[in-house]
């Protein structure tokens, strides 16, 4: 079940960006993952205690987030054909420029990848703001 | 938030073409499948009591779809599924573009549909 929620690194930097939708789970104490069950969190109802705690978001959470505040979008291109090869293309674009990522062999791997490569457009275009 | 989840029929269509990792949620009883409670997967009480479909994620739904396809087509038809960010995306079989899906359950039900066939 893990597995559905981003990991602590990405999490903690999304909610440096302003990620506050409710989640189901949260991190405590950078490494300790926790789930919420009967109730959601977000990062500012967390009940504790430290700056490292954070929401947990889910991947479709984390791109919808990228999607509605930065207007980033990813496709995943998944090409299915003879003897079971497949792979997945990752495509994302940003304001007036589009990154293909290379082939991955899963979804899940295709999207971490793309999560990762998001984070680094958007902290990339932060500190050109800046 | 439950927009995370997909629909009740899908997730039953889904639990009838073997999809039975944990989920956060599901669906009961099957005449009332309009609340999603919280909870661990229950498809093996399911498969006993046959009275409750897991709720699955969009995130969790579209790989398995995918693995299903992709197990089912080899050897005959090629298919390139573009998914957009927003789970919407187009369908393509044999070079030849099939479904434009404008929306995450549109998607999910042609989906769906070629993995039945």
């Amino acid at each position: 079940m893990e597995n559905n929620f981003i990991l602590y690194e990405e999490a903690h930097v999304l909610k440096k960006l302003g990620f506050n939708a409710e989640c189901y789970a949260y991190y405590h104490n950078k490494v300790e993952y926790l789930l919420v069950k009967g109730k959601r969190t977000t990062n500012n109802t967390i009940e504790d205690r430290y700056d490292s705690d954070c929401a947990t978001p889910l991947y479709q959470q984390a791109f919808k987030f990228f999607r509605d505040k930065y207007n980033y979008h990813k496709d995943i291109t998944f090409k299915a054909s003879f003897g079971g090869n497949f792979e997945y293309i990752v495509t994302i674009q940003t304001i007036g420029k589009i990154v293909i990522l290379d082939n991955e062999s899963s979804y899940e791997e295709a999207e971490l990848k793309c999560l990762k490569k998001l984070i680094g457009i958007c902290k990339n275009n932060i500190n050109k703001i800046k | 938030m439950d927009d995370n989840f997909i629909p009740y029929e899908e997730a039953y269509a889904l639990k009838m073409l073997g999809f039975n990792t944990p989920c956060f949620g599901h669906y009961k009883p099957i005449h009332n499948p309009d609340k999603t409670l919280v909870t661990y997967n229950i498809n093996e009480i399911q498969t006993k009591e046959g009275y409750a479909v897991s709720a699955i994620l969009y995130q969790q739904a579209f790989p398995f779809l995918l693995n299903y396809l992709d197990d089912k087509c080899a050897g005959e038809d090629v298919y390139s599924i573009c998914l957009y960010g927003d789970g919407s995306g187009h369908i393509i079989r044999n070079v030849i573009k099939i479904k434009e899906c404008r929306s995450n359950k549109h998607m999910l039900k042609k989906l769906i549909k070629l993995c039945k066939k």
